[in-house]
């Protein structure tokens, strides 16, 4: 018996030092749209300049993302402001995918839950942002 | 009205100070308010998966916190009614771990009512990024008696007949267990796909016995719509998992084991709570015929910063 809890401890070091690398890998901040695939890179926000789906974008992003990112995604201590340059010039595909995929390592959730009609809504509003 | 009634309440605490005990005690007393307050007025968001049973690889926003209350109702071949109930503290320590605590009773008509545990996991996810397959490693610990009833997991020969016997008795038997589960996960087109497989083993006897759990579940409308709104599409899930024993490690079969299909459904309220509904069905002789699952649960947004900020 005490063999087998001997051998569980060993596969929980082995697994936390493994995901530990792991994540040490992950991309910092800079680099969160440098690997974006090119076929996501293509893809066209079907939602695009659609008022409707602006305001389920905002109410979606109250829901989801406002207490990181701050109500006005102005940013928090917790993460960063979404206004300004790097979204606007960021393809809307690319911003879904990181959406999909998140950044575990710096506290962003993968949001892949959200359907990606949903996901879509929430580009749009980001587009629309100052 | 209510917030100058507990503004009120609180300009009658005095404040803490270092000039002596009492001041100590008072000062701990305002705190105490004040984190009951804030669990009261904190604005809960929504939930997420609608299962019972399976997890899927989602995991808790960090800082957040959801609580969550499941009574499972059941009568088993033999037994009487009973009441489960499971009450969980689920907390985002990061975006790629997830801790929960859980607490454990159970009511019985004609036998009385009795506290069966607690239970503490953590889940892990070992992959940056979102993939076809997303695994997360779960670990448990689990200090229960054999008089629990929330079925929270199905493992080994687990059947009825465990949950007909009286309370009086099988309280005295106690079972530390340690459970470990890989769960892989998927998304697809609004669909989640979630897998479990299970091995628990009681720490001070008994072979490793397994399980499994399956689930499947959708919102009924992928598009959000642009006002807050109670019954739309949206706010509802609905979803099927399939969950059983497994046997153990010198009888590993389906043989003999009990196995359980529940549809369920999801209502995310605007107001932030979540309500679900499964009623369960035994597939086996070894299950009992119906189980009925209702879960209530609301998350906690920011939760640990904010306390973190109360206590300093």
């Amino acid at each position: 018996m005490k063999t087998s809890i001997r051998w569980v401890l060993k596969i929980l070091m082995v697994l936390t030092f493994t995901s530990g690398f792991i994540y040490g890998a992950a991309p910092n901040h800079s680099d969160h749209f440098s690997n974006v695939p090119s076929s996501m890179l293509a893809k066209a926000n079907p939602y695009s300049g659609h008022p409707q789906a602006v305001l389920a974008g905002k109410k979606l992003f109250d829901h989801h993302c406002s207490a990181c990112h701050g109500r006005g995604a102005e940013g928090s201590g917790r993460a960063p402001s979404l206004k300004g340059d790097v979204i606007q010039y960021t393809a809307p595909g690319a911003i879904l995918w990181f959406l999909k995929k998140g950044d575990l390592k710096h506290s962003m959730p993968a949001w892949s839950q959200l359907p990606e009609p949903t996901l879509w809504q929430i580009v749009t509003y980001l587009k629309t942002l100052p | 009205m209510f917030l100058e009634f507990l503004r009120g309440f609180f300009e009658t605490l005095p404040r803490p100070s270092f000039a002596g005990h009492q001041n100590r005690r008072a000062g701990h007393l305002r705190r105490a308010a004040l984190l009951a307050a804030f669990l009261v007025l904190t604005r809960p968001v929504r939930g997420d998966d609608p299962y019972f049973v399976t997890y899927s690889h989602h995991m808790e926003e960090p800082g957040n916190l959801e609580v969550g209350f499941n009574p499972s109702f059941a009568k088993p071949k033999g037994g009487n009614s009973f009441l489960g109930t499971l009450t969980e503290y689920e907390y985002g320590t990061r975006a790629w771990w997830t801790t929960e605590f859980y607490l454990e009773g159970a009511a019985v008509r004609n036998e009385g009512s009795a506290f069966t545990g607690y239970r503490i996991e953590n889940r892990i996810r070992p992959l940056a990024g979102s993939h076809w397959i997303n695994p997360v490693f779960y670990f448990e610990f689990e200090d229960i008696n054999a008089a629990n009833k929330s079925l929270k997991e199905v493992v080994g020969f687990d059947s009825q007949s465990d949950l007909a016997e009286p309370v009086s008795e099988a309280r005295q038997e106690k079972e530390r267990e340690l459970e470990l589960k890989l769960i892989l996960g998927s998304d697809f087109k609004g669909w989640n796909l979630s897998e479990n497989f299970v091995a628990e083993r009681n720490l001070t006897h008994e072979p490793w016995e397994f399980g499994y759990a399956v689930g499947a579940s959708r919102p009924l409308a992928l598009e959000a719509s642009p006002e807050e709104c109670t019954f739309c599409r949206e706010n509802f899930r609905v979803g099927l998992e399939m969950y059983g024993g497994l046997g153990d490690a010198h009888h590993f079969t389906a043989r003999g084991t009990s196995h359980y299909l529940a549809p369920m459904v999801s209502w995310e309220l605007p107001g932030g709570v979540t309500l679900r509904l499964s009623p369960g069905f035994g597939l086996t002789p070894h299950s009992v015929r119906t189980v009925l699952r209702v879960g209530v649960s609301y998350e906690i947004q920011d939760f640990g910063r904010k306390v973190r900020k109360l206590l300093h």
